[in-house]
């Protein structure tokens, strides 16, 4: 159970660190790796970053079981800060970003939640309703094949990497857009 | 309503929940059915470098897809991990003891009065040197004097101050369930008066987890005699 480790993890039981991190480190690192201006050893630099913030933090975690969303929600703003301080034209302009751990309490929407499994359902279901083309065929790469860096999928496609990770933030904005929809609908239906 | 698409105030007032119950069923409408604009509004957000309460859970659903590598330990990454979580930790240690370092060595030069002795010449202990340890607890980057019924718990670090009556080596050991092991690599060589413990220029932090628990003493000795010690209750759920 996560729960337990994020318990024993808040106690300074270090077996529980490493449990954590043997089970997030890899989709923390993906987020990390979807953002164009970070290089493989920003990603690793992040990677680190993320944890650190995380079990520093571990205390103003509200729900242990959603340790996984605030992880990456921490990689996510760690992420954008660094771009931020490089002074590209990305700015950690929100509350979230100057203090990752503030999400931790954002993770429903009045009280409703779209379960982890109904959630990789939608987005299963989002990829498959792409028609074929290059927006599919980049994020089935890097999102359902996992393996390849945003510069590798560009190598394959015969494309830049900025093009990539713009192509990934498009899905992402898709999937946004439906996962709020399908929190309304919840809310419309109990109302 | 006319304009429905998103923008910065209705997404954030979407994600609060501070839509009028009234006008949720054509947002929602919107929000089913494919918009540029608004999915333009949304891919921009990291260009805004705008992190909001969705994003985790998406991050989540997606990185979830791939089931290659789900069960691959990266040890390399994590060791780096575990050895940055034990420097940053020194290096919290260290900010507010510099401070208190210097009062201490301000403190022994204001008072010792320049007339030197011949143990000060580095001729060495006579006698018995005078011994006492105390241990300061350092708490979310607060280090403070450890009173007698305080009780520090995993995820704490303790530091250590020495007063010494006249220059000596001293080992320091810590104790715990029966078993005795040495904190720092060789005896550290100090003159008279207060040391905070350092090990390879650092303060040296010793920190707590949760195997700990119970009575935890630690003993300061000179030539392998224990002369002074102090004992500290590890608590904590």
């Amino acid at each position: 159970m996560i729960e337990d480790a994020v318990k024993r993890a808040r106690a300074g039981d270090r077996s529980a660190w490493k449990e954590i991190f043997g089970r997030h480190h890899r989709g923390v690192r993906r987020v990390c790796s979807s953002f164009d201006a970070l290089s493989d050893a920003d990603v690793e630099d992040m990677v680190q970053e993320t944890f650190i913030r995380a079990f520093e933090s571990l205390a103003q975690l509200r729900e242990d079981g959603a340790i996984g969303p605030w992880l990456l929600t921490i990689a996510r703003s760690r992420c954008l800060s660094r771009l931020a301080r490089r002074g590209s034209e990305h700015r950690a302009a929100t509350a979230f970003a100057r203090d990752p751990a503030a999400g931790a309490g954002a993770l429903a929407w009045e009280g409703r939640h779209v379960e982890r499994e109904a959630r990789i359902a939608l987005v299963r279901k989002l990829i498959a309703d792409l028609p074929a083309g290059p927006e599919r065929e980049t994020a089935e790469l890097f999102y359902v094949d996992g393996t390849l860096s945003a510069q590798k999928i560009a190598e394959r496609l015969g494309t830049g990497k900025s093009t990539v990770t713009m192509r990934l933030e498009r899905f992402r904005a898709k999937v946004k857009r439906r996962l709020l929809a399908n929190l309304m609908q919840l809310g419309l239906e109990e109302a | 309503m006319a304009d429905i698409h998103l923008d910065k105030e209705r997404w954030a007032d979407l994600l609060a929940g501070r839509v009028p119950p009234t006008e949720r069923p054509a947002i929602l409408a919107h929000l089913e059915s494919p918009c540029e604009a608004c999915e333009q509004f949304l891919a921009q957000a990291a260009e805004r470098g705008e992190v909001d309460a969705l994003d985790g859970l998406i991050d989540e659903a997606l990185t979830s897809l791939s089931q290659k590598e789900q069960q691959l330990m990266d040890e390399v990454a994590f060791a780096r991990f575990e050895r940055a979580m034990r420097l940053r930790g020194a290096r919290r240690l260290i900010r507010p003891l510099i401070a208190v370092a210097a009062v201490l060595i301000a403190a022994i030069f204001v008072q010792r009065t320049p007339s030197p002795t011949s143990r000060e010449k580095g001729v060495g202990p006579q006698g018995e040197a005078s011994v006492r340890i105390e241990a300061l607890r350092s708490r979310e980057g607060k280090v403070e004097p450890l009173s007698s019924r305080a009780e520090v718990r995993p995820g704490d670090a303790l530091v250590f101050e020495i007063e010494l009556d006249r220059p000596a080596c001293v080992d320091l050991t810590k104790t715990h369930g029966g078993t005795s092991q040495s904190l720092i690599d060789r005896p550290l060589c100090l003159a008279a008066g207060k040391h905070v413990i350092e090990q390879s220029g650092q303060a040296l932090g010793l920190p707590i987890s949760a195997e700990d628990r119970g009575e935890l003493i630690i003993g300061a000795s000179i030539d392998g005699v224990e002369r002074a010690h102090v004992t500290v209750a590890v608590g904590g759920p």
